[in-house]
């Protein structure tokens, strides 16, 4: 990789050169025309391949037919992989994106198989639509290796039942993913025992992507089906593919179990690129806003496809994907949208319009990422970051045809992480080193595997199971028999117990909580997970499909459907949530300055309380109204901190801290007086009258911020008269839920980083009388897995990392008042209290030696001002 | 306690265990053979040691004038073994041989391999009337002792019969052998599953067809006071396991024991509605809709000439069994008998037989009037939801109005 700017591919040819000129200029003419910052610019060079000759052990028709697509040798790499697999070692293959990963598997199995009729394969894939693309791929070499059809099968929940059973007869390659595995193959093994006796290769594609609960999971699966093909006598090795990881060994060794052989060589051409990081232009440079990502690579998408290039854009989130297909189907055609909510016909069709051009714009999820085979696109645009190194690198690997060069570029967003990337880009452009985590010894995930496993065959005296040995095993088993669910005889344990194990044990939390869309006439518009629906499809949504605006009309939680009915109006909607969490059992407490850090199992409630009605095309909002849905429970492990008491009571004399008066408007004098003769010249809280306690202050009672129209702010009935003492009283509680929630803001987008996990496996609360603070202020990190896996307890351990990290973005943040690059901009929660989250950090990661409790006004960052004079007419929550 | 156990109470969110309750010990001794002699008297049932392990028999005859409410089950019926129309793919497959009767109790509803079908039931008749032999599973690592002594009551049976077997009991019998890696009793035997056959006699005339609920009706029996509720069989085995005291199964035993002769019973009464079907004396269904079911699954199977007998034994009483003889009747040429059903039909305001008559009316009498007549009445009783009522009634206009 070359940091010069332009340096050229290092191809003589001149073909490609003319290209990444072309390319060059194009990048600079769309940014230039938008006003786009281009904070770095990187050309990668090509690379040339190395080969090496196809196994000599291939069967000769498959050979043959091989040639016959003119593949005649394979990469070095490839190679090396299809012999080590052959040695039966369990091989990690990382190599890059488009290396060609499954080509050795496919040739080793249809080589071994071909070989050995009675042997058999499973390929897991954590997806149905890569299942779908693989399995079509081999049943393309079975073909030309002569086997007969049903030998390669596709086996998923989509598959009709009375289909089943053929499939069982005669599969001899089985591609399925690993929740049908779970629940659908394991659970009834003597109906597969020819196959189960016979199996030889497992390939697990795309290992990175079981991560957190997934992954240990996975790994639980994994050890059930190795158990069940061991009672068969088959021993089977695997073969597992991921992207590029910081811990691609450990992970593979966590979830597969025992050591594997990495091979992580890339002898693949690669084409080369131009990558670019852009920055939206300002919007309003004193707020700190800049133009949101999503539509700035959206009309980026379409200044390069005037430039002649295909162009693929990455959106996070289906909401994502639809808001930049509408702002883009205004302005040109070949726009399509493609995620993961799409029914399977709608897929395969863009699949097609992007193999033969006529789609000039794909916007996508991440569905796109997970390696779906879409061939190459002349550029790639990221609309914010994804989360993780390997995560973009996985995007910009789709840019380039063959060896023709792409362009890749990266679209910041305005929130702190992508403001420390725009600082640090060599971060976003280097190599990944993100450390997928997961823990298959998780007690209750492993248990729940440990009950799958008793149901699929008994327990044998002394048996062990994955990280826990015969005794811990047997104390397990008791735990079962005292459930009711097992019964011990002659050492060896039986479920007795009347459910069926895996039916209530969930590989993914969404899987079986999936929420059908359906319109009011029937027709099917995909489908959205158990409680993102909560707060997507609520009674009241707007909802976006392929560009058409839905209403939902009614939301099923039961029955899981939702309808929906066509709509043209021009509302957006915007759930309101809120989240509680709760411990649950014994807590670990570290000191740390300032503050105590406790991790622990915790019970968080999320419950969507109602929605705001936006115009769509303003975002402004018309009005809230309110809902009743039932709450959505997660158990899961959080890391809280909790400021010391010296430290919030140093807070709460701080009090006095200003920010600058809000323009209540010219006619604020008067309706104060209003207001005043209305409360009848007292204190509404106290009683206070105005002779006694000086004059009286008028509070509103949502803070004046939260409204986009001053004159809603001063409503009457959001005006209420106090004394002074009283005023400070409700502003301090305002001063600490700003600062907590300034800190929240920060932490929650710098947390992903420290951790490398993805933004979605960490929530983030701010509360003022927190439940796990023993009702003192904190801020709480729980993950959004299940049980967790441990991610709270790397952030426990890496905490004054974070906190400098947290430190140093809200220093700086060239804004005033707060904005989205650090605490984030004055809203709801009153105003934005950039000066509490940065006095509070100041104590929380302190420089140098400093004692606990310091007055925060001392610090730089804050504005001291202790003795002004208080202005009565500041903003306050009630 | 551990620390293991420990930690998964507090990740479960139970309260921490005080130190001395660990989780309650298993019950089974840890002595290789129990001794199985006190549950096996509780039951009235012998203990089979073998080198596989033990299991419980017991066995319950009943002579050959023995009665299941209206049906007998002491004799094999009339036929030699079960009524060739059972099997009307597989007849040549049942040649004379005793047929067993099979029911099984489970430790759960889910299937796959962690089920246990810990109680069979198998029936057969002798030369003395019918004997339910019931092999009981003493505890989960006995299993393949009980899954021999239960190949072995097969052995001789030349077909199978049970209720709901083709969905429950037979996939997960097999499961059991196919873990033990036992050669599958089933594999080579026909099956008759009498569930289909309750659902087209019956399902008309009852709430739901389950076995309780066809016994009660169609054999007239209830069952004594305490049979025990299907739901609650695999708890009363896990307290079996749990604790060794079978008192709790005597119930269970009861239950399937009675499952088993109601099977029996229950076959009787079928072949008796299927011989008086096919021609023979003896006196069929009293229930007009029952007579109706049969029909419709004789002709279904291409039996027409028996199904017109049972539709027009059931028209009496059951106007749809009239619809379907006139069908049978207009196909096979006999139109006078079938215009005599529409018009007693079309008299009770029935639409399709309007329109049948208009098309009667029509086509073979050549008549527009009186097919017109026809129409109206079809119109005025709903038949546009049959037939093209506008365009049959514009036609028959211009033949009416038109030359001749």
């Amino acid at each position: 990789m070359s940091d010069a700017t332009g340096g050229d591919a290092p191809d003589a040819s001149g073909g490609p050169t003319d290209l990444a000129a072309r390319l060059r200029h194009a990048v600079a003419d769309a940014a230039r025309s938008l006003g786009s910052e281009v904070v770095a610019s990187r050309s990668e060079p090509a690379r040339s391949g190395r080969f090496a000759e196809l196994p000599p052990d291939l069967p000769p028709a498959l050979r043959a037919a091989l040639a016959e697509r003119g593949i005649v040798r394979a990469y070095a790499h490839q190679r090396t992989a299809y012999d080590a697999w052959g040695e039966g070692r369990d091989v990690l293959v990382t190599t890059g994106t488009a290396s060609g990963k499954s080509l050795p598997y496919q040739l080793r199995i249809v080589t071994d198989l071909s070989n050995d009729l009675d042997a058999t394969a499973l390929l897991l894939f954590p997806t149905k639509a890569l299942a779908h693309d693989q399995a079509a791929s081999l049943k393309r070499l079975a073909r030309d290796a002569g086997w007969p059809d049903g030998a390669v099968a596709l086996y998923d929940g989509d598959l009709p039942t009375h289909r089943r059973r053929a499939v069982r007869g005669a599969v001899r390659v089985l591609v399925t993913n690993p929740d049908m595995l779970h629940a659908g193959i394991l659970p009834h093994h003597a109906l597969w025992a020819r196959w189960a006796a016979g199996l030889h290769r497992i390939v697990i594609d795309e290992l990175h992507a079981y991560r957190g609960v997934f992954g240990g999971h996975l790994a639980g699966v994994l050890r059930r089906l190795r158990r069940i093909a061991w009672a068969y006598g088959a021993r089977p090795t695997v073969y597992a593919t991921s992207a590029t990881l910081g811990n691609p060994v450990e992970h593979a060794a966590r979830v597969i179990g025992g050591e594997v052989l990495h091979l992580d060589r890339d002898d693949a051409p690669r084409p080369g690129r131009e990558l670019r990081v852009v920055r939206p232009p300002w919007l309003d440079r004193e707020l700190g806003l800049r133009r949101p990502p999503l539509a700035e690579a959206a009309s980026l998408a379409e200044r390069l496809a005037h430039h002649g290039l295909q162009v693929l854009v990455f959106a996070d989130g289906r909401q994502g994907v639809e808001e930049a297909v509408v702002q883009l189907r205004g302005r040109m055609d070949g726009v399509r949208a493609y995620r993961s909510g799409l029914l399977p016909a709608e897929r395969r069709a863009i699949e097609a319009e992007l193999a033969d051009g006529r789609a000039r714009v794909v916007v996508a999820t991440n569905a796109l990422e997970l390696g779906i085979d879409v061939g190459g696109m002349d550029a790639v645009v990221s609309a914010g970051w994804p989360g993780s190194t390997s995560a973009f690198r996985q995007r910009i690997g789709r840019a380039g045809r063959g060896t023709a060069p792409g362009l890749g570029v990266l679209v910041l967003g305005s929130d702190p992480l992508d403001a420390y990337l725009a600082q640090h880009p060599e971060v976003a452009l280097g190599a990944p080193s993100e450390r997928v985590l997961t823990d298959p010894d998780h007690l209750l995930l492993a248990l729940d595997h440990l009950r799958c496993a008793v149901f699929e065959r008994p327990l044998a005296p002394g048996e062990r199971f994955g990280g826990f040995d015969g005794e811990q095993v047997a104390l397990l088993a008791e735990q079962l028999v005292a459930d009711g669910e097992a019964h011990r005889a002659e050492g060896r344990t039986y479920w007795i117990g009347e459910r069926y194990p895996a039916e209530r044990v969930s590989l993914r939390s969404a899987v079986r909580d999936e929420v059908r869309l359906v319109t009011m006439d029937g027709a099917s518009v995909g489908q959205v997970d158990g409680p993102s629906a909560r707060w997507m499809t609520h009674p009241g949504a707007v909802y976006l499909h392929d560009g058409t605006p839905y209403r939902v009309e009614t939301l099923d939680l039961e029955r899981r459907e939702a309808r929906l009915a066509a709509t043209d109006d021009r509302f957006a909607t915007r759930a309101t949530r809120t989240t509680e969490v709760r411990p649950e059992g014994p807590t670990t407490d570290v000191e740390v300055p300032g503050a105590t850090v406790r991790v622990g199992e915790v019970s968080v409630t999320d419950t969507v309380t109602g929605y705001r009605l936006l115009r769509r095309a303003t975002r402004e909002m018309v009005e809230r109204r309110p809902l009743e849905l039932p709450p959505y429970r997660l158990r899961t492990r959080a890391y809280a901190v909790v400021p010391h008491d010296p430290v919030v009571a140093t807070w709460r004399e701080q009090g006095a801290w200003t920010s600058d008066p809000n323009a209540y408007g010219p006619g604020w004098p008067r309706l104060r007086a209003r207001i005043v003769e209305r409360d009848g010249h007292a204190c509404r809280h106290c009683g206070t009258r105005a002779a006694a306690g000086g004059p009286l202050h008028v509070h509103h009672l949502v803070p004046f911020r939260a409204f986009a129209d001053r004159r809603d702010a001063n409503r009457e009935a959001n005006l209420v008269t106090l004394c002074p003492a009283c005023h400070r009283q409700a502003e301090r509680g305002v001063r600490i839920r700003s600062g907590l929630a300034a800190v929240a803001h920060v932490v929650r987008s710098l947390a992903p980083l420290i951790v490398t996990c993805d933004a979605r496996d960490l929530g983030v609360t701010a509360d003022p009388a927190s439940a796990i603070a023993n009702g003192r202020p904190a801020w709480v990190i729980h993950e959004t897995v299940p049980g967790g896996v441990g991610l709270v307890d790397v952030l426990a351990e890496r905490h004054e990392v974070l906190m400098r990290a947290a430190r140093e973005r809200v220093r700086d943040c060239p804004c005033r008042d707060g904005c989205p690059s650090c605490v984030g901009p004055a809203g709801e929660e009153g105003h934005a209290g950039k000066d509490e989250a940065a006095a509070l950090l100041a104590v929380l990661a302190p420089e140098g030696a400093r004692s606990l409790g310091d007055p925060p006004s001392t610090t730089p960052g804050a504005r001291a001002s202790t003795g002004a004079p208080e202005d009565p007419n500041r903003e306050a929550l009630p | 306690m551990s620390d293991l156990l420990q930690r998964l109470r507090a990740l479960r969110g139970e309260a921490p265990a005080s130190e001395g309750s660990p989780p309650a010990p298993s019950a089974s001794p840890a002595s290789p053979r129990a001794d199985y002699g006190p549950s096996a008297a509780r039951l009235g049932a012998e203990v089979v040691n073998g080198p596989d392990g033990s299991h419980l028999l017991r066995r319950q005859s009943y002579g050959r004038d023995a009665r299941h409410g209206s049906a007998p089950i002491g004799a094999s019926g009339p036929a030699a073994s079960v009524h060739p129309w059972f099997f009307p793919v597989q007849a040549h497959a049942v040649a004379d041989g005793p047929v067993a009767f099979v029911d099984a109790e489970t430790t759960g509803l889910a299937g796959g391999t962690g089920t246990y079908a810990f109680l069979v039931g198998v029936g057969t008749h002798g030369p003395d009337g019918f004997e339910v032999r019931q092999v009981l599973l003493p505890g989960p690592q006995h299993e393949r002792s009980q899954l021999l002594a239960v190949a072995a009551l097969l052995a001789d049976a030349a077909a199978v019969v049970s209720y709901n077997g083709a969905s429950f009991d037979l996939p997960l019998l097999r499961t059991r052998f196919a873990l033990h890696d036992l050669p599958d009793p089933f594999a080579a035997r026909p099956h008759l599953d009498l569930l289909p056959w309750a659902r087209r006699l019956w399902r008309l005339l009852l709430p739901s067809c389950t076995l309780a609920e066809v016994e009660r009706a169609v054999l007239q029996v209830r069952r004594e006071h305490g049979d025990v509720p299907g739901a609650e069989v695999p708890a009363r085995y896990r307290a079996f396991l749990r604790t060794s005291d079978a008192e709790g199964l005597r119930g269970v035993l009861a239950h399937n024991r009675d499952d088993v002769v109601a099977l029996a019973a229950l076959r009787a009464r079928i072949e008796a509605t299927l011989m008086w079907a096919a021609g023979a004396d003896v006196s069929g269904p009293t229930h007009a809709v029952e007579r109706y079911g049969i029909g419709r699954h004789l002709e279904a199977t291409g039996r027409t000439e028996a199904a017109l007998r049972c539709y027009r034994s059931a028209e009496r009483d059951h106007p749809p069994a009239a619809w379907d003889a006139a069908r049978l009747l207009r196909r096979s040429g006999r139109a006078s008998e079938a215009v005599e059903r529409w018009h007693r039909l079309a008299g009770d305001g029935d639409a399709r037989a309007w329109i049948a008559l208009a098309k009667h009316h029509e086509h073979r009498l050549r008549d527009p009037h009186g097919a017109l007549r026809a129409v109206r009445h079809a119109e005025r009783t709903g038949g546009a939801r049959y037939d093209d009522l506008a365009s049959r009634r514009a036609r028959l206009e211009a033949k009416r109005d038109g030359p001749g």
